[in-house]
Protein backbone atom coordinates (compact mmCIF):
# COMPACT_ATOMS: atom_id res chain seq x y z
CA UNK A 1 0.00 0.00 0.00
CA UNK A 2 2.87 2.33 0.64
CA UNK A 3 4.61 1.89 -2.67
CA UNK A 4 5.08 5.59 -3.20
CA UNK A 5 7.71 8.27 -3.66
CA UNK A 6 7.73 11.57 -1.87
CA UNK A 7 8.51 14.38 -4.28
CA UNK A 8 10.46 17.47 -3.28
CA UNK A 9 8.52 20.41 -4.60
CA UNK A 10 5.03 19.04 -5.12
CA UNK A 11 2.76 16.82 -3.14
CA UNK A 12 2.35 14.33 -5.95
CA UNK A 13 3.52 10.73 -5.45
CA UNK A 14 5.40 9.09 -8.29
CA UNK A 15 6.57 5.58 -9.20
CA UNK A 16 9.29 4.44 -6.80
CA UNK A 17 11.17 2.81 -9.68
CA UNK A 18 11.85 6.23 -11.12
CA UNK A 19 15.56 7.05 -10.99
CA UNK A 20 17.34 9.61 -8.83
CA UNK A 21 15.65 8.82 -5.55
CA UNK A 22 17.78 9.55 -2.51
CA UNK A 23 16.24 6.71 -0.51
CA UNK A 24 14.33 3.74 -1.88
CA UNK A 25 13.17 1.03 0.52
CA UNK A 26 11.51 -2.10 -0.82
CA UNK A 27 9.80 -4.47 1.62
CA UNK A 28 12.43 -3.83 4.30
CA UNK A 29 12.16 -5.66 7.61
CA UNK A 30 14.28 -5.52 10.74
CA UNK A 31 14.01 -8.06 13.54
CA UNK A 32 15.80 -7.73 16.86
CA UNK A 33 16.87 -11.07 18.29
CA UNK A 34 14.12 -12.63 20.36
CA UNK A 35 11.70 -9.77 19.81
CA UNK A 36 8.85 -8.73 17.58
CA UNK A 37 9.94 -7.24 14.21
CA UNK A 38 10.93 -3.60 14.64
CA UNK A 39 10.14 -2.89 10.99
CA UNK A 40 8.01 -4.94 8.62
CA UNK A 41 7.55 -4.57 4.87
CA UNK A 42 8.63 -0.95 4.68
CA UNK A 43 8.39 0.37 1.14
CA UNK A 44 8.74 4.00 0.13
CA UNK A 45 11.10 6.31 -1.68
CA UNK A 46 12.31 9.86 -1.14
CA UNK A 47 13.21 12.12 -4.03
CA UNK A 48 16.18 14.49 -3.85
CA UNK A 49 15.39 17.73 -2.07
CA UNK A 50 12.34 16.43 -0.23
CA UNK A 51 11.47 17.24 3.38
CA UNK A 52 9.76 14.37 5.16
CA UNK A 53 8.58 13.64 8.66
CA UNK A 54 8.61 10.11 10.06
CA UNK A 55 5.93 9.98 12.70
CA UNK A 56 4.54 7.44 15.11
CA UNK A 57 4.27 6.70 18.77
CA UNK A 58 6.94 5.37 21.04
CA UNK A 59 8.18 1.99 19.76
CA UNK A 60 6.64 2.52 16.32
CA UNK A 61 10.02 2.02 14.63
CA UNK A 62 11.02 5.63 13.83
CA UNK A 63 14.56 5.41 15.23
CA UNK A 64 15.06 1.96 13.70
CA UNK A 65 13.97 3.30 10.31
CA UNK A 66 16.39 6.22 10.54
CA UNK A 67 19.17 3.86 11.62
CA UNK A 68 18.48 1.64 8.61
CA UNK A 69 18.51 4.60 6.22
CA UNK A 70 21.62 5.98 7.93
CA UNK A 71 23.41 2.63 7.52
CA UNK A 72 23.74 2.28 11.28
CA UNK A 73 21.79 -0.96 11.25
CA UNK A 74 21.46 -3.84 8.77
CA UNK A 75 18.15 -4.97 7.35
CA UNK A 76 17.03 -8.57 7.67
CA UNK A 77 15.06 -8.72 4.49
CA UNK A 78 14.07 -6.50 1.62
CA UNK A 79 16.30 -4.17 -0.31
CA UNK A 80 17.39 -0.58 -0.10
CA UNK A 81 18.97 1.88 -2.47
CA UNK A 82 20.66 4.91 -1.02
CA UNK A 83 21.79 7.80 -3.21
CA UNK A 84 21.33 5.50 -6.18
CA UNK A 85 23.36 2.55 -4.93
CA UNK A 86 22.75 -0.68 -3.04
CA UNK A 87 24.85 -0.22 0.11
CA UNK A 88 24.99 -3.95 0.84
CA UNK A 89 26.83 -4.47 -2.45
CA UNK A 90 29.54 -2.00 -1.52
CA UNK A 91 32.87 -2.90 0.08
CA UNK A 92 33.37 -1.44 3.57
CA UNK A 93 35.48 1.58 2.52
CA UNK A 94 32.86 2.61 -0.07
CA UNK A 95 30.10 2.07 2.45
CA UNK A 96 31.96 4.40 4.83
CA UNK A 97 32.20 6.94 2.01
CA UNK A 98 28.45 6.60 1.45
CA UNK A 99 27.88 7.31 5.15
CA UNK A 100 29.79 10.55 4.73
CA UNK A 101 27.02 11.62 2.33
CA UNK A 102 24.49 11.22 5.13
CA UNK A 103 24.25 13.60 8.05
CA UNK A 104 22.67 12.30 11.24
CA UNK A 105 21.35 14.26 14.19
CA UNK A 106 20.87 11.96 17.15
CA UNK A 107 18.23 12.34 19.80
CA UNK A 108 20.95 12.23 22.48
CA UNK A 109 23.27 14.50 20.45
CA UNK A 110 26.28 12.15 20.81
CA UNK A 111 28.86 14.86 21.30
CA UNK A 112 32.30 13.80 22.52
CA UNK A 113 32.66 15.30 26.00
CA UNK A 114 36.43 15.80 25.91
CA UNK A 115 36.33 17.76 22.63
CA UNK A 116 35.21 21.36 22.53
CA UNK A 117 32.37 22.60 20.35
CA UNK A 118 34.44 23.47 17.29
CA UNK A 119 36.33 20.14 17.49
CA UNK A 120 33.06 18.22 17.73
CA UNK A 121 31.62 20.01 14.73
CA UNK A 122 34.83 19.52 12.73
CA UNK A 123 34.94 15.77 13.42
CA UNK A 124 33.40 14.71 10.06
CA UNK A 125 35.99 16.84 8.25
CA UNK A 126 38.77 15.21 10.27
CA UNK A 127 37.39 11.83 9.23
CA UNK A 128 37.46 13.11 5.65
CA UNK A 129 41.13 14.10 5.95
CA UNK A 130 40.56 17.86 5.70
CA UNK A 131 43.41 20.03 6.97
CA UNK A 132 43.27 21.51 10.46
CA UNK A 133 42.98 25.13 9.27
CA UNK A 134 40.12 24.36 6.89
CA UNK A 135 38.34 22.33 9.54
CA UNK A 136 38.50 25.16 12.01
CA UNK A 137 37.38 27.75 9.49
CA UNK A 138 34.40 25.75 8.26
CA UNK A 139 33.32 24.66 11.74
CA UNK A 140 33.56 28.21 13.07
CA UNK A 141 31.54 29.56 10.14
CA UNK A 142 28.86 26.93 10.66
CA UNK A 143 28.71 27.57 14.39
CA UNK A 144 28.19 31.28 13.64
CA UNK A 145 25.32 30.24 11.39
CA UNK A 146 23.63 28.19 14.12
CA UNK A 147 24.16 31.04 16.60
CA UNK A 148 27.01 29.54 18.62
CA UNK A 149 29.86 31.68 17.35
CA UNK A 150 30.67 32.73 20.90
CA UNK A 151 30.89 29.15 22.23
CA UNK A 152 33.58 27.71 19.96
CA UNK A 153 35.86 26.48 22.73
CA UNK A 154 33.15 25.48 25.17
CA UNK A 155 32.90 21.85 26.22
CA UNK A 156 29.57 20.08 25.53
CA UNK A 157 28.75 19.63 29.21
CA UNK A 158 28.62 23.41 29.61
CA UNK A 159 25.94 23.79 26.90
CA UNK A 160 22.17 23.77 27.22
CA UNK A 161 20.07 21.13 25.44
CA UNK A 162 19.21 23.50 22.61
CA UNK A 163 22.84 24.50 22.16
CA UNK A 164 23.90 20.86 22.08
CA UNK A 165 21.25 20.20 19.47
CA UNK A 166 22.56 23.02 17.30
CA UNK A 167 26.12 21.71 17.66
CA UNK A 168 24.86 18.28 16.60
CA UNK A 169 23.12 19.82 13.58
CA UNK A 170 26.26 21.76 12.63
CA UNK A 171 28.28 18.52 12.84
CA UNK A 172 25.70 16.69 10.73
CA UNK A 173 25.77 19.25 7.90
CA UNK A 174 29.42 20.34 7.87
CA UNK A 175 30.25 17.82 5.15
CA UNK A 176 27.33 19.11 3.09
CA UNK A 177 25.55 15.74 3.03
CA UNK A 178 22.95 15.00 0.42
CA UNK A 179 20.69 13.44 3.02
CA UNK A 180 20.08 14.71 6.54
CA UNK A 181 18.42 12.46 9.12
CA UNK A 182 17.29 13.82 12.48
CA UNK A 183 15.89 11.70 15.28
CA UNK A 184 13.53 13.65 17.54
CA UNK A 185 15.52 16.87 17.15
CA UNK A 186 13.00 18.81 19.22
CA UNK A 187 12.34 16.05 21.72
CA UNK A 188 14.54 17.25 24.57
CA UNK A 189 14.38 21.02 24.10
CA UNK A 190 11.68 23.57 24.78
CA UNK A 191 9.24 24.70 22.10
CA UNK A 192 10.89 28.00 21.16
CA UNK A 193 14.31 26.46 20.76
CA UNK A 194 12.66 23.56 18.93
CA UNK A 195 11.19 25.91 16.32
CA UNK A 196 14.60 27.57 15.92
CA UNK A 197 16.11 24.14 15.27
CA UNK A 198 13.39 23.32 12.77
CA UNK A 199 14.09 26.59 10.96
CA UNK A 200 17.70 25.43 10.58
CA UNK A 201 16.45 22.25 8.92
CA UNK A 202 14.20 24.31 6.66
CA UNK A 203 17.16 26.49 5.69
CA UNK A 204 19.18 23.38 4.80
CA UNK A 205 16.22 22.02 2.87
CA UNK A 206 16.06 25.33 1.02
CA UNK A 207 19.62 24.73 -0.12
CA UNK A 208 18.65 21.37 -1.64
CA UNK A 209 19.40 18.94 1.17
CA UNK A 210 16.98 16.04 1.53
CA UNK A 211 15.74 16.17 5.12
CA UNK A 212 14.08 13.38 7.09
CA UNK A 213 12.93 14.13 10.63
CA UNK A 214 11.60 11.48 12.99
CA UNK A 215 9.26 12.91 15.57
CA UNK A 216 6.33 11.99 17.77
CA UNK A 217 5.39 15.68 17.95
CA UNK A 218 2.21 15.72 15.86
CA UNK A 219 1.71 19.38 16.65
CA UNK A 220 4.95 20.12 14.82
CA UNK A 221 3.97 17.91 11.88
CA UNK A 222 0.58 19.65 11.58
CA UNK A 223 2.22 23.06 11.89
CA UNK A 224 4.54 22.49 8.95
CA UNK A 225 3.39 21.68 5.47
CA UNK A 226 5.55 18.63 4.73
CA UNK A 227 4.71 15.00 3.90
CA UNK A 228 4.91 12.42 6.65
CA UNK A 229 5.51 8.67 6.76
CA UNK A 230 3.39 7.45 9.65
CA UNK A 231 4.58 4.27 11.38
CA UNK A 232 2.77 2.02 13.81
CA UNK A 233 4.06 -1.32 15.13
CA UNK A 234 6.93 -1.23 12.67
CA UNK A 235 4.68 -0.86 9.61
CA UNK A 236 3.92 2.11 7.39
CA UNK A 237 0.32 3.07 8.16
CA UNK A 238 0.10 6.07 5.88
CA UNK A 239 2.16 8.38 3.74
CA UNK A 240 1.13 11.94 3.01
CA UNK A 241 0.21 15.17 4.75
CA UNK A 242 -0.54 15.10 8.44
CA UNK A 243 -4.03 13.76 9.19
CA UNK A 244 -5.26 17.18 10.28
CA UNK A 245 -4.27 18.85 7.02
CA UNK A 246 -5.40 15.98 4.82
CA UNK A 247 -8.53 15.45 6.75
CA UNK B 1 42.10 23.75 17.88
CA UNK B 2 44.86 21.36 18.92
CA UNK B 3 47.06 20.05 16.14
CA UNK B 4 46.41 16.35 16.80
CA UNK B 5 43.03 15.85 18.38
CA UNK B 6 42.81 12.72 20.50
CA UNK B 7 39.45 11.44 19.42
CA UNK B 8 39.48 8.83 22.17
CA UNK B 9 39.72 10.07 25.72
CA UNK B 10 42.38 8.61 28.03
CA UNK B 11 41.07 5.48 29.75
CA UNK B 12 42.16 3.02 32.41
CA UNK B 13 43.03 0.31 29.89
CA UNK B 14 45.31 2.67 27.95
CA UNK B 15 47.04 3.71 31.14
CA UNK B 16 47.79 0.05 31.96
CA UNK B 17 49.47 -0.65 28.61
CA UNK B 18 52.64 1.41 29.29
CA UNK B 19 53.27 -0.46 32.56
CA UNK B 20 52.82 -3.76 30.77
CA UNK B 21 55.35 -2.69 28.17
CA UNK B 22 57.92 -1.53 30.74
CA UNK B 23 57.75 -4.92 32.44
CA UNK B 24 57.55 -7.00 29.26
CA UNK B 25 60.45 -5.23 27.54
CA UNK B 26 62.54 -5.41 30.72
CA UNK B 27 61.96 -9.17 31.10
CA UNK B 28 62.36 -9.86 27.39
CA UNK B 29 65.61 -7.88 27.15
CA UNK B 30 67.12 -9.68 30.14
CA UNK B 31 65.93 -13.05 28.79
CA UNK B 32 67.32 -12.28 25.33
CA UNK B 33 70.66 -11.25 26.82
CA UNK B 34 70.73 -14.51 28.78
CA UNK B 35 69.84 -16.45 25.68
CA UNK B 36 72.60 -14.78 23.63
CA UNK B 37 75.18 -15.39 26.37
CA UNK B 38 74.15 -19.02 26.70
CA UNK B 39 74.24 -19.53 22.93
CA UNK B 40 77.71 -18.00 22.78
CA UNK B 41 79.02 -20.19 25.61
CA UNK B 42 77.43 -23.34 24.20
CA UNK B 43 78.86 -22.68 20.76
CA UNK B 44 82.28 -22.14 22.29
CA UNK B 45 82.15 -25.24 24.45
CA UNK B 46 80.75 -27.46 21.73
CA UNK B 47 83.21 -26.43 18.99
CA UNK B 48 86.27 -26.55 21.17
CA UNK B 49 87.39 -29.98 22.33
CA UNK B 50 89.09 -28.97 25.51
CA UNK B 51 91.78 -31.29 26.63
CA UNK B 52 92.60 -29.57 29.87
CA UNK B 53 93.42 -31.40 33.06
CA UNK B 54 94.16 -30.12 36.54
CA UNK B 55 96.56 -32.12 38.63
CA UNK B 56 96.65 -31.71 42.41
CA UNK B 57 99.42 -33.08 44.54
CA UNK B 58 98.11 -33.31 48.11
CA UNK B 59 100.44 -31.45 50.47
CA UNK B 60 102.73 -33.23 52.87
CA UNK B 61 104.15 -31.88 56.13
CA UNK B 62 107.26 -30.70 54.35
CA UNK B 63 106.82 -27.86 51.85
CA UNK B 64 110.22 -28.56 50.30
CA UNK B 65 109.12 -32.10 49.48
CA UNK B 66 105.96 -30.76 47.90
CA UNK B 67 107.93 -28.36 45.73
CA UNK B 68 110.29 -31.11 44.64
CA UNK B 69 107.42 -33.41 43.74
CA UNK B 70 105.74 -30.67 41.72
CA UNK B 71 108.92 -29.82 39.83
CA UNK B 72 109.53 -33.50 39.09
CA UNK B 73 106.02 -33.95 37.77
CA UNK B 74 106.29 -30.84 35.58
CA UNK B 75 109.48 -32.24 34.05
CA UNK B 76 107.91 -35.65 33.44
CA UNK B 77 104.79 -34.17 31.91
CA UNK B 78 106.75 -31.89 29.58
CA UNK B 79 108.62 -34.94 28.39
CA UNK B 80 105.39 -36.74 27.57
CA UNK B 81 104.75 -36.60 23.75
CA UNK B 82 100.99 -35.94 23.93
CA UNK B 83 101.23 -33.01 26.35
CA UNK B 84 101.06 -29.56 24.72
CA UNK B 85 101.67 -27.40 27.79
CA UNK B 86 102.20 -27.67 31.51
CA UNK B 87 101.86 -24.71 33.85
CA UNK B 88 102.37 -24.59 37.57
CA UNK B 89 99.57 -22.51 39.00
CA UNK B 90 101.12 -19.96 41.38
CA UNK B 91 100.27 -20.26 45.07
CA UNK B 92 98.76 -16.74 45.04
CA UNK B 93 96.29 -17.73 42.36
CA UNK B 94 95.31 -20.90 44.19
CA UNK B 95 94.72 -18.87 47.33
CA UNK B 96 92.67 -16.38 45.30
CA UNK B 97 90.46 -19.25 44.10
CA UNK B 98 89.78 -20.12 47.73
CA UNK B 99 88.71 -16.62 48.72
CA UNK B 100 85.02 -17.10 47.84
CA UNK B 101 84.91 -19.89 50.42
CA UNK B 102 87.38 -18.72 53.03
CA UNK B 103 86.90 -14.95 52.81
CA UNK B 104 89.12 -12.07 51.84
CA UNK B 105 91.10 -11.96 55.06
CA UNK B 106 92.31 -15.53 55.34
CA UNK B 107 96.05 -16.14 55.59
CA UNK B 108 97.07 -18.49 52.75
CA UNK B 109 100.52 -19.03 54.21
CA UNK B 110 98.94 -20.74 57.21
CA UNK B 111 97.31 -23.38 55.04
CA UNK B 112 98.95 -26.39 53.47
CA UNK B 113 97.87 -25.60 49.89
CA UNK B 114 98.45 -28.37 47.35
CA UNK B 115 100.65 -27.68 44.35
CA UNK B 116 98.34 -27.45 41.32
CA UNK B 117 99.34 -28.02 37.68
CA UNK B 118 97.44 -26.93 34.59
CA UNK B 119 97.99 -29.51 31.86
CA UNK B 120 96.88 -29.09 28.26
CA UNK B 121 96.94 -32.08 25.94
CA UNK B 122 97.42 -31.87 22.20
CA UNK B 123 94.15 -31.93 20.21
CA UNK B 124 94.83 -35.28 18.50
CA UNK B 125 96.76 -36.71 21.35
CA UNK B 126 96.36 -40.35 22.32
CA UNK B 127 97.43 -39.42 25.84
CA UNK B 128 94.50 -39.80 28.18
CA UNK B 129 93.64 -38.62 31.65
CA UNK B 130 94.58 -42.12 32.86
CA UNK B 131 98.11 -41.70 31.45
CA UNK B 132 98.49 -38.38 33.27
CA UNK B 133 97.15 -39.98 36.47
CA UNK B 134 99.73 -42.76 36.15
CA UNK B 135 102.48 -40.19 35.77
CA UNK B 136 101.18 -38.12 38.70
CA UNK B 137 100.77 -41.08 41.04
CA UNK B 138 104.27 -42.13 40.07
CA UNK B 139 105.44 -38.91 41.71
CA UNK B 140 102.86 -38.69 44.53
CA UNK B 141 100.75 -41.73 45.26
CA UNK B 142 97.68 -39.78 46.28
CA UNK B 143 97.74 -37.31 43.33
CA UNK B 144 94.35 -36.24 41.94
CA UNK B 145 93.68 -35.62 38.23
CA UNK B 146 90.62 -33.61 37.31
CA UNK B 147 89.55 -34.04 33.67
CA UNK B 148 87.71 -30.83 32.60
CA UNK B 149 85.86 -32.68 29.85
CA UNK B 150 83.77 -34.56 32.37
CA UNK B 151 82.32 -31.52 34.15
CA UNK B 152 82.19 -29.51 30.93
CA UNK B 153 79.89 -32.12 29.40
CA UNK B 154 77.68 -31.85 32.47
CA UNK B 155 77.80 -28.08 32.22
CA UNK B 156 76.87 -28.13 28.51
CA UNK B 157 73.97 -30.40 29.36
CA UNK B 158 72.84 -28.12 32.19
CA UNK B 159 73.20 -24.94 30.13
CA UNK B 160 71.27 -26.62 27.31
CA UNK B 161 68.34 -26.98 29.70
CA UNK B 162 68.91 -23.45 30.92
CA UNK B 163 68.57 -22.29 27.31
CA UNK B 164 65.23 -24.12 27.03
CA UNK B 165 64.10 -22.35 30.19
CA UNK B 166 65.20 -18.93 28.95
CA UNK B 167 63.59 -19.36 25.53
CA UNK B 168 60.44 -20.68 27.21
CA UNK B 169 60.34 -17.62 29.47
CA UNK B 170 60.81 -15.33 26.47
CA UNK B 171 57.98 -17.04 24.61
CA UNK B 172 55.83 -16.75 27.72
CA UNK B 173 56.53 -13.00 27.98
CA UNK B 174 55.64 -12.59 24.29
CA UNK B 175 52.42 -14.60 24.63
CA UNK B 176 51.35 -12.83 27.83
CA UNK B 177 52.10 -9.43 26.25
CA UNK B 178 50.13 -10.36 23.14
CA UNK B 179 47.16 -11.66 25.12
CA UNK B 180 47.19 -8.66 27.44
CA UNK B 181 47.29 -6.29 24.47
CA UNK B 182 44.35 -8.22 22.97
CA UNK B 183 42.21 -7.96 26.11
CA UNK B 184 43.22 -4.33 26.70
CA UNK B 185 42.11 -3.54 23.16
CA UNK B 186 38.78 -5.28 23.72
CA UNK B 187 38.38 -3.27 26.94
CA UNK B 188 39.18 -0.04 25.11
CA UNK B 189 36.71 -0.92 22.36
CA UNK B 190 34.07 -1.41 25.05
CA UNK B 191 35.01 1.80 26.88
CA UNK B 192 34.91 3.82 23.66
CA UNK B 193 31.94 1.98 22.19
CA UNK B 194 29.87 5.14 21.78
CA UNK B 195 32.69 7.17 20.25
CA UNK B 196 33.49 4.33 17.85
CA UNK B 197 29.83 4.02 16.85
CA UNK B 198 29.72 7.78 16.27
CA UNK B 199 32.87 7.78 14.14
CA UNK B 200 31.53 4.83 12.18
CA UNK B 201 28.28 6.73 11.62
CA UNK B 202 30.17 9.84 10.53
CA UNK B 203 31.73 7.74 7.78
CA UNK B 204 35.09 6.97 9.34
CA UNK B 205 36.67 3.91 7.77
CA UNK B 206 38.00 1.09 9.93
CA UNK B 207 41.55 2.27 9.24
CA UNK B 208 40.81 5.75 10.61
CA UNK B 209 39.35 4.32 13.82
CA UNK B 210 42.21 1.86 14.30
CA UNK B 211 44.81 4.59 13.72
CA UNK B 212 43.04 6.82 16.24
CA UNK B 213 43.17 4.01 18.81
CA UNK B 214 46.86 3.39 18.09
CA UNK B 215 47.67 7.10 18.28
CA UNK B 216 45.99 7.36 21.67
CA UNK B 217 48.46 4.93 23.28
CA UNK B 218 51.35 5.23 20.81
CA UNK B 219 53.61 7.83 22.43
CA UNK B 220 53.36 6.41 25.93
CA UNK B 221 53.91 2.89 24.57
CA UNK B 222 57.15 3.95 22.86
CA UNK B 223 58.39 5.74 25.98
CA UNK B 224 57.50 2.72 28.11
CA UNK B 225 59.32 0.27 25.86
CA UNK B 226 62.42 2.48 25.89
CA UNK B 227 62.21 2.76 29.70
CA UNK B 228 61.92 -1.02 30.09
CA UNK B 229 64.92 -1.44 27.80
CA UNK B 230 66.98 1.13 29.71
CA UNK B 231 66.22 -0.59 33.03
CA UNK B 232 67.25 -3.94 31.56
CA UNK B 233 70.49 -2.43 30.25
CA UNK B 234 71.36 -1.13 33.71
CA UNK B 235 70.83 -4.61 35.14
CA UNK B 236 72.87 -6.23 32.34
CA UNK B 237 75.76 -3.82 32.82
CA UNK B 238 75.80 -4.59 36.54
CA UNK B 239 75.70 -8.34 35.83
CA UNK B 240 78.42 -8.04 33.20
CA UNK B 241 80.66 -6.17 35.61
CA UNK B 242 79.96 -8.71 38.34
CA UNK B 243 80.67 -11.64 36.03
CA UNK B 244 84.18 -10.28 35.29
CA UNK B 245 85.17 -11.19 38.84
CA UNK B 246 83.90 -14.74 38.40
CA UNK B 247 86.01 -15.44 35.34
CA UNK B 248 88.94 -16.47 37.42
CA UNK B 249 87.01 -19.28 38.98
CA UNK B 250 84.34 -20.08 36.43
CA UNK B 251 83.61 -19.71 32.76
CA UNK B 252 82.42 -16.26 31.71
CA UNK B 253 78.67 -15.86 32.22
CA UNK B 254 77.93 -12.68 30.26
CA UNK B 255 79.99 -11.41 27.43
CA UNK B 256 78.21 -9.24 24.86
CA UNK B 257 79.65 -8.06 21.59
CA UNK B 258 78.35 -5.41 19.18
CA UNK B 259 76.11 -7.88 17.35
CA UNK B 260 74.47 -8.95 20.62
CA UNK B 261 73.71 -5.34 21.55
CA UNK B 262 72.02 -4.87 18.16
CA UNK B 263 69.86 -7.93 18.84
CA UNK B 264 68.95 -6.49 22.22
CA UNK B 265 68.07 -3.13 20.69
CA UNK B 266 65.51 -4.93 18.51
CA UNK B 267 63.63 -6.16 21.60
CA UNK B 268 61.78 -2.89 22.48
CA UNK B 269 61.03 -2.27 18.82
CA UNK B 270 59.65 -5.81 18.48
CA UNK B 271 57.38 -5.36 21.51
CA UNK B 272 56.07 -2.01 20.25
CA UNK B 273 55.30 -3.66 16.91
CA UNK B 274 53.76 -6.69 18.64
CA UNK B 275 51.37 -4.64 20.75
CA UNK B 276 50.55 -2.35 17.82
CA UNK B 277 49.86 -5.35 15.55
CA UNK B 278 47.69 -7.10 18.16
CA UNK B 279 45.80 -3.87 18.86
CA UNK B 280 45.22 -3.24 15.16
CA UNK B 281 44.16 -6.82 14.34
CA UNK B 282 41.82 -6.99 17.33
CA UNK B 283 40.30 -3.61 16.52
CA UNK B 284 39.82 -4.49 12.85
CA UNK B 285 38.19 -7.79 13.82
CA UNK B 286 35.91 -6.01 16.28
CA UNK B 287 34.97 -3.27 13.79
CA UNK B 288 33.86 -5.92 11.27
CA UNK B 289 30.83 -6.44 13.50
CA UNK B 290 29.61 -2.95 12.69
CA UNK B 291 27.35 -2.76 9.64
Amino acid sequence: MANVQINPKSDSYADPDAPAEVVALDDVSVVYQGAEPALQGITFALAPGSFTFVTGGSGAGKTTLLNVIGLAMPTHSGSMRLLGVDPTALPRPQRAALRRQIGMVFQDFRLLDHLNVVENVALPLQVDGVSEAKRRAQASELLEWVGLGDRLTALPQTLSGGQKQRVAIARAVISQPQLLLADEPTGSIDEDIGMRVIRLFQALHGEGTTVVIATHNMHLVRELDYPAVHLADGRVRSIGRSPAREG
Amino acid sequence: MRRHIQIFQADAASRYLPWLLVLAVFLATVATAGWLAVERSLAQWQTETPTILTVQLPPSDDAAVDEARADALVRRLRAEPGVAAVERIPRERVSRLLRPWLGEDFDASALPLPPVLHVELQQDSTTSAATILDLATGVAGDAIVDDHREWREQLVNYVGWLRVGIVGSLVLVIVVTGLTALFLTLSRMAIHRDAIALLHQLGAGDRFIVRSLLRQAGTSAILSAVSGFALALVLLLILTAASQELQEAFLPVLRMDARDWIWLAIVPLAFILLTAAVTARTAYFHLRRLP
